[in-house]
Parts: structure tokens; C-alpha cells; sequence
């Protein structure tokens, strides 16, 4: 289980996230959307801690990660994070983007993470690309290595930053496939995105952002269908008229 | 730098002859040229004369050839035939000033000639000068590794995160301006002037011999790698800063320690990204190797001075320039190719395993 309680983030004079609360239970999936800069990637960046919050509290699995003696490591192992640019290792394969890190972090054997590795390649479709670089795979492709690499380190919790953004049309179907399987599987996720149709399909609670604050927030059939706020109502129209 | 773009620009066409029609004419063109070229070097008048007729074939073969293939009238073999023209062009050019200055001013060319290419002066001393070589590739070898490690820790310190850390980064960038902005000849006097008076250090380091090499050998060595250490720390940072944020965050993400990205993610990946600059800094760093000669040292630089001052002639420095070129330009060369690849790879939009 994921809480945050309060959790505030300024950068400079900007203030980026105020006073978000928030409950992942385990096995569920929260879908968090809102406009550009509304501090949805802000905020998965501060559940991992690649930016510490200023003020509020995190709670990992019952376990507090933020404060003095920040647990780093903790939060890191125990939670997998999918970027909007992949961010694979070009130098490597697809095989040792999946397995570097169980080694260098877990350390578990090459031959464990090996076969690790070329199960979860295979789970997300990718068996015949294993050996291949980054560079020869598709957007799409790579994306699902990237969503193989996080699992690897058996995270409590997935977090995916608008992980089809930068894919084309053609390729998102694919990565939204195997984000679905995972969520039906019970994988715990913070899902930001503009993809309303998964939003509205695989999210048990969807969150919507505006200015750093938490507008409005329930089940995805209120939210989306019947939303309360102006603001909500505003955005969806944006977002679905096109 | 244009001929190394040329196979990269018209691949296929330049090298298969799709349909049969060889390019006869680019071929015949080198060989003449080739001829030519050689034979202008036979000490003989009448192998000399035979030269131009042939390179002047040589030349006008390759440039028709070339020109078919622009035209499109023949396939393939642009490359052969470009160089045909361009031996058959420059050995008919050599020919007709060596052929002028012999006629009109024979007696001075003969004098030029001697003091820069004397053969009996360079056999004569070919093994010190070659010694003296050796020296220098030994010590370019030596320092090169060297700096290449240093310079990388150097980069590494620099880019050490964290508050705590601010006081090492401050000294680390203190010492590369301080090197960088200094002559290599200052440091390398700073260093053999006054080491081996420093009684406190242990004799081994004050007059340093190991691997059987002399003290200023070492001293070289020393001044060598503490101020390229600092030009190449400046390439390796540059390749540092390179690599996208994305990679540090990808790696932090999986639970990497900072140094454990650093080494398995953003390094690799940054080296890659340096090796022809910093084969670049090697070049300059060869060169530079002769001035270690000020203290003492006979390499191949100090071994052309002694044969010079010697026989008043020059010849034996122009021998080491050569063999400092056979070594420079492959260097120069493999340098560009992989800046070519790399600007290949950056337009086609991928980073490259490679």
C-alpha cells in the first residue's frame, strides 16, 4: 500500500505540488490525469524520490520514506517507474537493460536474472527481440522492454509517467495491452495519462490535477462521466473533443 | 577529409559494377598513374622521362572515368578512377617542377636537397634516430594510458553529487584550470629541477628508475599526465554531460547507487562518446612528448638535433618528422572516420550500441 499525506513540492518560486493526499491500495490501480504542468509527473518523481517532497509524509508498504534519513534504496527497489522516453540503456541489449540492475542491486546470479529476463521479455511480447539494441526496436517495443526492466526488481508498486506521450498511434495500443495485463494480474499502479479510454477502463480511482492540487478525485465512471468541478469538466471537454 | 566522405555519400554504385560494364578506363588510369609515380623515383633519366607520358595518361584515364560514372554511363568504380587522376595529377605536377628547378636552378635544388634529404647522413644514422623514437612511443604510450585514467577520476571527482561534496569539486576544477593554464615545459622544468632535491621523499621517487627507464624519462611521464590528465578530464566531462538526464534516472530509478549509474550506465555510454577527441588530445599529447627533451631526454626529437649539430644538416630531423607522421596520421584518420560514424548515427536519430 501507497499513502501520501499532504505532500508539498516548490521549486524556486514555483509551487508544484500543494497538499496532495492520496491511498493506493494494494492491487489498485489510480489513473491520475490533468492538463500539462498540473504536476502529475511531479508527483510520481516524488513517490520514487528522484525529487524529495518538501513538506508531507510518503508511506511505503506501512513504512515512511520521506523526512530525515530518506530511504532512498527502499523506495527505489520497491518501486518500478516506466518514463515517458523510455529511458533505456542504448549500449546495452534489450535482454541487459532487464537484467543489469537485479544484478548490480539484487544480486542475484546472471544466470537468475537471465532467466528472469527472457520470462518477462516474453511476457510482454518481445521473445524474438532479446539480443536486439535499443536503437533497432520500435517506440513501442521499447517501451515494453522499459515496463520488463522495472518489473524485474519485483517492485510493491508501478509507477508509469505518460508512458505513450511519445509513441505513435499505431504503437500505444500495444503498451496499453500490457499495462492492462498487469492490472488485471493485481499489480499496484500510479498511472499519469491522457489516455481517458484507459483511464476510464482499467483505473478503480482516477485523480484529477489542476495547478499542483488535487481538483477532484473517485471512482472513474464520476470523474470522467459526471464530473463535479468546472475545472474537470473544462479539461475532459479539451481532451475528448479532438 | 573529402575522399573519407565520398564511400559514405554513393555507396552501392561506387563499389558492385551493376550490369557488367566495368569501369576499363578508371582502372588503366591508376595503374598508369601508379607507374608513374614509381618510376620518377628511379634514379635513371630515361625511366624519369617515361614517367610523364604515363601519369599524364594516368590523369586524363581517371578523370574520364570518374566523369562516366557521374555522367552515368558507366557503374562503378568512381573511387578507383578519382584516384588514378589525383596520383596521375600530383606525380605530373612533382615531375614538372622537379624538372624545372633541375634546369634552371639544379645547383640550388641540390643544396635544399642535401640539407634536408641526405641519404647517406640518414642510413648513417638511422638506428639512433629510430632509438630515439622507440623513446618516444614509450613515452607517449605511458603518459597516454596514464592520462587517459587520471583524467577520467579527474572528471569523475568533478561531477561527484552532493552538498558535502562541494569543497573536493572546488579543488578538482581548481587543479584542471591551473594545468590547463599552464605550459607543459614549465611543469615538466617545476618537476625535474626540484624532485630530487625534495628529501623528505623516498630516493625511489626522487630519482625515479623503474622498468630500467631514466629519471628524466619519468619525469616526462609525470609532467605529461598531470596536465593532459586535465585537458582530458575537460573532454571526458564534456562526454558526461552528453549522455541524457533520462540515463541517470532510469538507472537511479532501479535502485543504482550514484556511482554504481555512473559506472555501468552514464560512463560507457560517455566514453563512446569521447574517443575521437580524446584520440585527438593523444595526437597533440605525442607531439608534446618532445620537449621532455630539455631535461635530458634523447628521443627522437633530441636524437635529429644531436645528428644536426653534429653534421650542420638536417636530415635526420626530417627523418623523425616522417616517422612522428606514420604514426599521426592513421591516428588523424581513424579519428575522423568515427566522427563520421557518430555524425551518421546522430542523423539517423538513435544514440548506436556502438
Amino acid at each position: 500500500m501507497l499513502l501520501l499525506e499532504g505532500v508539498h513540492k516548490r521549486f524556486g518560486p514555483l509551487h508544484v505540488l500543494r497538499d496532495v493526499n492520496l491511498t493506493v491500495h494494494q492491487g489498485s490501480v489510480v489513473c491520475v490525469i490533468g492538463p500539462s504542468g498540473s504536476g502529475k509527473s511531479t508527483l510520481l518523481r516524488c513517490i520514487n524520490l528522484l525529487e524529495p517532497p518538501d513538506a508531507g509524509r510518503i508511506l511505503l508498504e506501512g513504512t515512511e520514506i520521506t523526512g530525515t534519513g530518506r530511504r532512498t534504496n527502499f523506495v527505489r527497489k520497491g518501486v518500478g517507474m516506466v518514463f515517458q522516453q523510455f529511458n533505456l540503456f542504448p549500449h546495452k541489449t534489450a535482454l541487459e537493460n532487464v537484467t543489469m540492475a537485479q544484478q548490480k542491486v539484487l544480486g542475484r546470479s546472471a544466470e537468475e536474472a537471465r532467466e528472469k529476463g527472457e520470462a518477462l521479455l516474453g511476457r510482454v511480447g518481445l521473445d524474438d527481440k532479446v539480443r536486439e539494441y535499443p536503437e533497432r526496436l520500435s517506440g513501442g517495443q521499447q517501451q515494453r522492454v522499459a515496463i520488463a526492466r522495472a518489473l524485474a526488481m519485483d517492485p510493491h508498486v508501478m509507477l508509469f509517467d505518460e508512458v505513450t506521450s511519445a509513441l505513435d498511434p499505431e504503437l500505444i495500443k500495444e503498451v496499453l495491452d500490457v499495462m492492462r495485463e498487469l492490472a488485471d494480474e493485481g499489480m499496484t499502479m500510479v498511472v499519469v495519462t491522457h489516455e481517458m479510454g484507459f483511464a476510464r477502463e482499467v483505473a478503480d480511482h482516477v485523480m484529477f490535477m489542476d495547478e499542483g492540487a488535487v481538483v477532484e478525485e473517485g471512482p472513474p465512471a464520476e470523474v470522467l462521466e459526471r464530473p463535479r468541478e468546472e475545472r474537470t469538466r473544462g479539461f475532459l471537454g479539451l481532451v475528448l473533443e479532438h | 577529409m573529402e575522399e573519407a566522405s565520398i564511400p559514405a555519400g554513393a555507396p552501392p554504385a561506387a563499389t558492385e559494377p551493376a550490369g557488367g560494364r566495368r569501369n576499363v578506363l578508371g582502372v588503366v588510369g591508376l595503374v598508369c598513374a601508379v607507374a608513374g609515380a614509381v618510376l620518377l623515383f628511379v634514379p635513371n633519366v630515361v625511366f624519369a622521362v617515361a614517367a610523364l607520358p604515363l601519369a599524364a595518361a594516368g590523369l586524363v584515364c581517371g578523370l574520364l572515368g570518374a566523369k562516366k560514372v557521374d555522367r552515368g554511363e558507366l557503374e562503378g568504380g568512381r573511387n578507383l578512377a578519382l584516384a588514378g587522376y589525383v596520383i596521375g595529377a600530383l606525380t605530373l605536377a612533382v615531375a614538372v617542377l622537379g624538372y624545372g628547378l633541375t634546369l634552371f636552378a639544379g645547383d640550388d635544388l641540390e643544396i635544399f636537397a642535401e640539407q634536408y634529404f641526405d641519404r647517406a647522413i640518414i642510413d648513417d644514422n638511422l638506428g639512433f634516430v629510430l632509438e630515439g623514437f622507440w623513446e618516444t612511443v614509450q613515452l607517449s604510450v605511458i603518459s597516454g594510458v596514464l592520462a587517459l585514467t587520471w583524467g577520467l577520476i579527474l572528471a569523475l571527482i568533478r561531477r561527484a553529487p552532493g552538498t558535502a561534496m562541494a569543497p573536493v569539486r572546488v579543488v578538482t576544477i581548481a587543479y584542471i584550470d591551473a594545468l590547463r593554464g599552464v605550459p607543459l615545459l614549465l611543469v615538466i622544468l617545476l618537476i625535474s629541477g626540484s624532485i630530487p632535491f625534495l628529501d623528505f621523499l623516498p630516493e625511489a621517487l626522487r630519482i625515479p628508475e623503474f622498468l630500467g627507464k631514466s629519471d628524466p624519462f619519468w619525469f616526462g611521464v609525470l609532467a605529461i599526465t598531470l596536465t593532459y590528465g586535465a585537458y582530458m578530464a575537460e573532454v571526458y566531462r564534456a562526454g558526461i554531460e552528453a549522455v541524457p538526464g533520462g540515463q541517470m534516472e532510469a538507472a537511479r530509478s532501479l535502485g543504482m547507487s550514484h556511482p554504481q549509474a555512473m559506472r555501468n550506465v552514464i560512463v560507457p555510454q560517455a566514453v563512446r562518446k569521447v574517443v575521437p577527441p580524446l584520440l585527438n588530445d593523444f595526437i597533440a599529447l605525442m607531439k608534446d612528448t618532445s620537449l621532455v627533451s630539455v631535461i635530458g631526454l634523447i628521443e627522437v626529437v633530441q636524437a635529429g638535433r644531436d645528428v644536426q649539430s653534429e653534421f650542420f644538416n638536417s636530415s635526420a630531423l626530417t627523418l623523425g618528422a616522417l616517422l612522428f607522421l606514420l604514426v599521426t596520421i592513421p591516428l588523424a584518420r581513424i579519428t575522423d572516420r568515427l566522427l563520421a560514424g557518430q555524425q551518421a548515427r546522430v542523423q539517423r536519430g538513435g544514440a548506436g550500441p556502438a
